[in-house]
């Protein structure tokens, strides 16, 4: 069977090398300006998103490098200008009372991240999550039970203060999240960051995200894969059996799409196609990019405490400060001072410059300007993604991964793909990251339906 | 001293009921009141002589109508008036009107969007199937997941089997309600704002989030679980306000031989060898019994009235961290004739006879959320009007009138001095003149209820009308603490049966009449 892979993100190569490994044979087309999105990494620099985190089980198996430079943790400026370290091991600068409190709310939240982890790497629930919920204990299973709906400000006023410390980690939480911290479900979003690893110590490998991607096109040499570079819009012939861009056309037996389910469903696919309650309720899809990156040149200031250097850095987070800024972002005014991070990727991996810095700030155009130096910046905006990387609306995982889109109501509740050969693998699909899985496993439900 | 089978701190509507449903099964009840007056918020009160005001509650649809019938409170005097209409004002001078009858408010949605009007008549069915999906949630207690007991694990089943009745679409779409926010979730459905915004509203009644914070959709859904003599989804006003309701309860505890003691406010639980066995008043009177039931909040109930250490630490702190801030002030007014509304046409005063929503758009409530969600109050509050005296002439004397304002939002958490009272009070009052012009000369007295009023005055910590956020976090096992969610508590004979205990706020008798049937249940055992 002759298959399209419409896409360049992990998921696409995921898909691609499944079914190459079972004998099928794939042509992968990019038809955004920039390939590899949403991992783009510029002059060292993260364009989208930092942290390529593939699959260990599937990295394993195609000989593809696992990131292994961790952040040392997160700290924050306090507007005295003091400073907050928080580490997996404790708390550096925080009061008495969070830091009694901070190994007990590790331990809730490693045990809520731990179910969910067993629920992103398995496309149903698996059968042994409620014995493991059961074994927490009845006290600890029903804290778990607690944590989703919570909203950020409710869990993080349980446990602690500091309002450094809470902002710093709902800000974590809330990084490309179109939502404020006050709202019911945010919780949720913290776990989900916690399950994947990104919350203490996220990991980078040398060379960033573009030798990840490298690698992901290396492992397509002696695979019957092809790869082709088309920027451009693809058009879709009407019998959905060839895919044509500017003037090269891809002929198919199916179609895997990697884009999100908006931009497949609206762009690629004619809705007129479509029915009218499927196409309502791709409509209904929410999610709109509103964070953004920065990149420069500027060296770690001299002043600044050494035990920050390979940390990732919150500039004066507070819980109050994000969400004023959404109050202001929800009504599509500018920030003049949102959530703003920093880290210097050179002083963790010696190939890349060792001044470089690298933000990520949510809505607005940045406010670092004001505190540091910064040269040669240029920064990266949704409006970006939206029109160099097609994500609709700018949205690096296609659409919101709160509660109302997450596991079996993702892209749409009760989704089965409308056309017999064209088919999502990527964000926009169950467990909504780029870790290759759910590429990885529609390409399986492929094989097994037409081995 | 005479000993009692159960002693019930405080005659609110659900101490009430539940006094009432012992004492119907033949046991010896003491409901104990803070007041001069039993009801709790679900008073009438007559603050200027003449003009009786409703300084609590204010409307009734998600009263259990188990609680009308086995308590047969028409008997003793309770009649519901139910509301005719909603009505929104428009700053442009139009209005939106919503009636119980479908197609009135077709024909006048025609009037805005005729999609709209077409998609109503869906969107009503869907929300009919989930509210009727979710109706027997109301009256079970709630299982405890981690629980093998048999009984834990029959209702973990019969919470299943509600959920597997329910047609698949409809599932999912009770899934996305409850994890979206009610403008989300509406934007799906309609475009007019007006139309929205009246909907958004039943999202945010007591709640303190805003219409686009997801958890509002099942605050909604919620409000849509009511019904008066069998008509879903309506609202009704009963005669002589929610005091009058409170007095009929009280009226049927008593003929089924309760006692009934106002200006008796408890100081104290007495606890003996761990386990509840009577109170001690603040006048320093003392009462027994073999059971204890708390009709106040948990807040109240475990941080004021029970020794502290008496409790288990865990169990202190869910209820310390249980979240009851509190948005909703109520205003009264008394009023030298009828207002007018510049948005009603001559010849439709009648659409005055229902409630009137200040709640022009979806923007000006979330708007109204964000000024007062940092401690502050909203400067265009969203408002809930209701003149009863149009529904009932003896609430105001002859040629006069009352109204009653539900408004929202303004925080339990700010300094509430007498001034900050009075410039609120202004900031309602200026906000409902710009709809009606003559409002002002009309007004003859005005009163306000901060949230810290219904504190002080009624004693609902922080003044919740719910008395606790009803946020999925806080819901069915989880309310108002994980491991005891089914009314008793940790001190043995202590049992709660307010509106902090599973099914939450609202006039709905519920969790009264529930926590009865399980005291009445263990008490056989």
């Amino acid at each position: 069977m002759k298959v399209l892979v419409l896409g360049s993100s992990p998921n696409a190569f995921a898909a691609a090398l499944t079914l190459a490994d079972a004998g099928h044979s794939v042509e992968m087309l990019e038809t955004a300006t920039v390939p590899g999105a949403p991992y783009v990494t510029i002059e060292g620099g993260e364009a989208g998103l930092a942290y390529p985190h593939f699959c260990p089980v599937l990295a394993e198996k195609w000989g593809l490098p696992v990131a292994n430079l961790a952040h040392t943790g997160r700290s924050a400026i306090r507007s005295d200008g003091s400073w907050l370290h928080v580490r997996r091991t404790g708390l550096i600068g925080a009061s008495e009372h969070d830091s009694k409190a901070w190994p007990h709310f590790m331990e809730l939240m490693g045990q809520g991240a731990e179910l969910l982890y067993h629920l992103y790497s398995n496309p149903q629930p698996p059968a042994f999550l409620a014995e493991a919920w059961r074994e927490l204990g009845r006290r600890q299973s029903m804290e778990v039970l607690r944590l989703p709906w919570m909203s950020l400000r409710d869990l993080l006023d349980e446990w602690f203060e500091d309002q450094t410390l809470k902002g710093l980690l709902a800000e974590v939480a809330l990084e490309g999240v179109a939502q404020g911290p006050f709202a019911a479900g945010t919780a949720y979003s913290l776990l989900g960051r916690w399950a994947n690893g990104q919350v203490l110590s996220p990991m980078t490998m040398k060379g960033g995200c573009a030798s990840f991607y490298a690698a992901l096109r290396a492992s397509l040499e002696g695979r019957p894969i092809q790869l082709f570079h088309y920027p451009g819009m693809p058009v879709l012939a009407p019998d959905q059996r060839s895919l044509t861009v500017d003037t090269h056309t891809f002929e198919f037996d199916f179609l895997f799409s990697d884009k999100d389910a908006r931009w497949t469903y609206t762009q690629l696919v004619n809705p007129r196609y479509l029915e009218t309650e499927f196409n309502r309720a791709i409509r209904n899809i929410r999610g709109r990019g509103v964070w953004q990156r920065g990149l420069g040149t500027c060296p770690y200031p001299a002043h600044w405490p050494d035990e920050a250097r390979l940390d990732l850095i919150h500039w004066e987070p507070g819980l109050v400060r994000l969400e004023k800024a959404w109050d202001r972002v929800k009504r599509n005014l500018d920030v003049e001072e949102g959530p703003l991070q920093l880290c210097w990727p050179g002083l963790l991996d010696d190939s890349r410059p060792a001044d470089l810095i690298q933000e990520s700030f949510g809505y607005g155009s940045g406010w670092i300007s004001a505190h540091l130096d910064v040269q040669n910046r240029k920064y990266f905006t949704p409006v970006d993604y939206e029109r160099d990387w097609q994500f609709t609306q700018g949205h690096l995982f296609g659409a919101d991964r709160d509660l109302s889109q997450s596991f079996f109501l993702r892209p749409i509740p009760d989704y089965e793909a409308p056309l017999e050969n064209v088919e999502l693998c990527g964000s926009a699909l169950h467990p909504a990251n780029h870790t290759g899985r759910s590429g990885h496993w529609k390409a399986l439900e492929l094989i097994r339906r037409q081995p | 001293m005479k000993h009692y089978d159960a002693i019930v701190i405080g005659g609110g509507h659900n101490g009430l009921v539940h006094a009432a449903y012992l004492a119907r099964a033949g046991r010896q009840v003491l409901v104990l009141e803070r007041r001069p007056v039993v009801g709790g918020a679900t008073i009438t009160e007559e603050i200027y002589p003449g003009y009786k005001f409703l300084i609590g509650s204010y409307l009734i649809s998600l009263l259990r109508p188990q609680v009308i019938q086995e308590l047969e409170l028409a008997k003793h005097g309770l009649e519901l008036l139910p509301l005719e209409s909603t009505l929104v004002p428009l700053p442009n001078g139009d209005y939106l009107a919503d009636w119980p009858d479908h197609d009135m408010t077709r024909r006048e949605l025609m009037r805005h969007s005729r999609r709209d009007a077409e998609t109503y008549e869906e969107f009503s069915l869907t929300m009919r199937r989930l509210s009727l999906a979710m109706k027997p949630l109301l009256d079970l207690f709630p299982p405890d997941p981690t629980s093998l007991a048999p009984k834990d694990i029959e209702q973990m089943a019969r919470i299943k089997g509600v959920l597997g009745n329910m047609q698949r679409r409809d599932f999912h779409t009770l899934c996305r309600l409850c994890t979206m926010s009610i403008a989300d979730f509406l934007d799906e459905w309609f475009e007019t704002q007006p139309l929205k915004a009246i909907k958004c509203t039943s999202g945010i009644i007591g709640t303190f989030m805003g219409v686009r914070s997801p958890g509002t959709g099942y605050v909604a859904l919620h409000h849509y679980l009511g019904e008066i003599d069998g008509v879903r989804r309506s609202w009704a006003f009963p005669k002589g306000g929610t005091g009058a309701f409170a007095q009929a309860i009280a009226s049927a505890a008593r003929a089924y031989g309760a006692e009934i003691m106002e200006n008796a406010p408890v100081h104290q639980v007495l606890i003996k060898h761990g386990a509840a066995c009577g109170v001690v008043l603040e006048d320093g009177r003392e009462f027994y019994a073999d059971r204890i039931v708390s009709n106040a909040d948990a807040k109240r109930t475990f941080l004021q009235l029970v020794p502290r250490d008496q409790l288990p630490g865990d169990f202190l702190w869910d209820i310390e961290r249980f979240r009851t801030a509190s948005p909703a002030c109520k205003v009264n007014l008394a009023l030298d004739g009828l207002p007018t509304f510049s948005a009603v046409p001559q010849g439709s005063e009648q659409l005055l006879r229902g409630s009137i929503e200040i709640a022009p758009s979806v923007d000006y409530l979330e708007q109204a959320y964000d000024d007062a969600k940092y401690g502050g109050w909203a400067r265009k509050p969203f408002m809930d009007a209701l003149i009863p005296s149009l529904l009932d002439p003896g609430m105001a004397p002859p040629g006069q009138h009352v109204m009653s304002l539900f408004v929202e939002y303004a925080s339990s958490e700010m300094d509430w001095t007498a001034e900050k009272k009075a410039e609120f009070l202004d900031v309602v009052i200026d906000t409902l003149a710009e709809y009606s012009p003559d409002l002002k000369s009309k007004i003859i007295h005005k009163h306000i209820m901060t949230p810290r009023d219904i504190q002080d005055i009624i004693g609902i910590t922080s003044g919740h009308i719910f008395h606790g956020e009803l946020s999925l976090h806080q819901l069915l096992f989880l309310k108002p603490s994980p491991q005891w969610a089914q009314y008793k508590t940790p001190v043995r004979h202590l049992w709660m049966c307010g509106s902090s205990t599973h099914p939450g706020g609202c006039i709905t008798g519920a969790p009264g009449r529930n926590a009865a049937m399980e005291l009445l249940k263990d008490w056989s055992a």
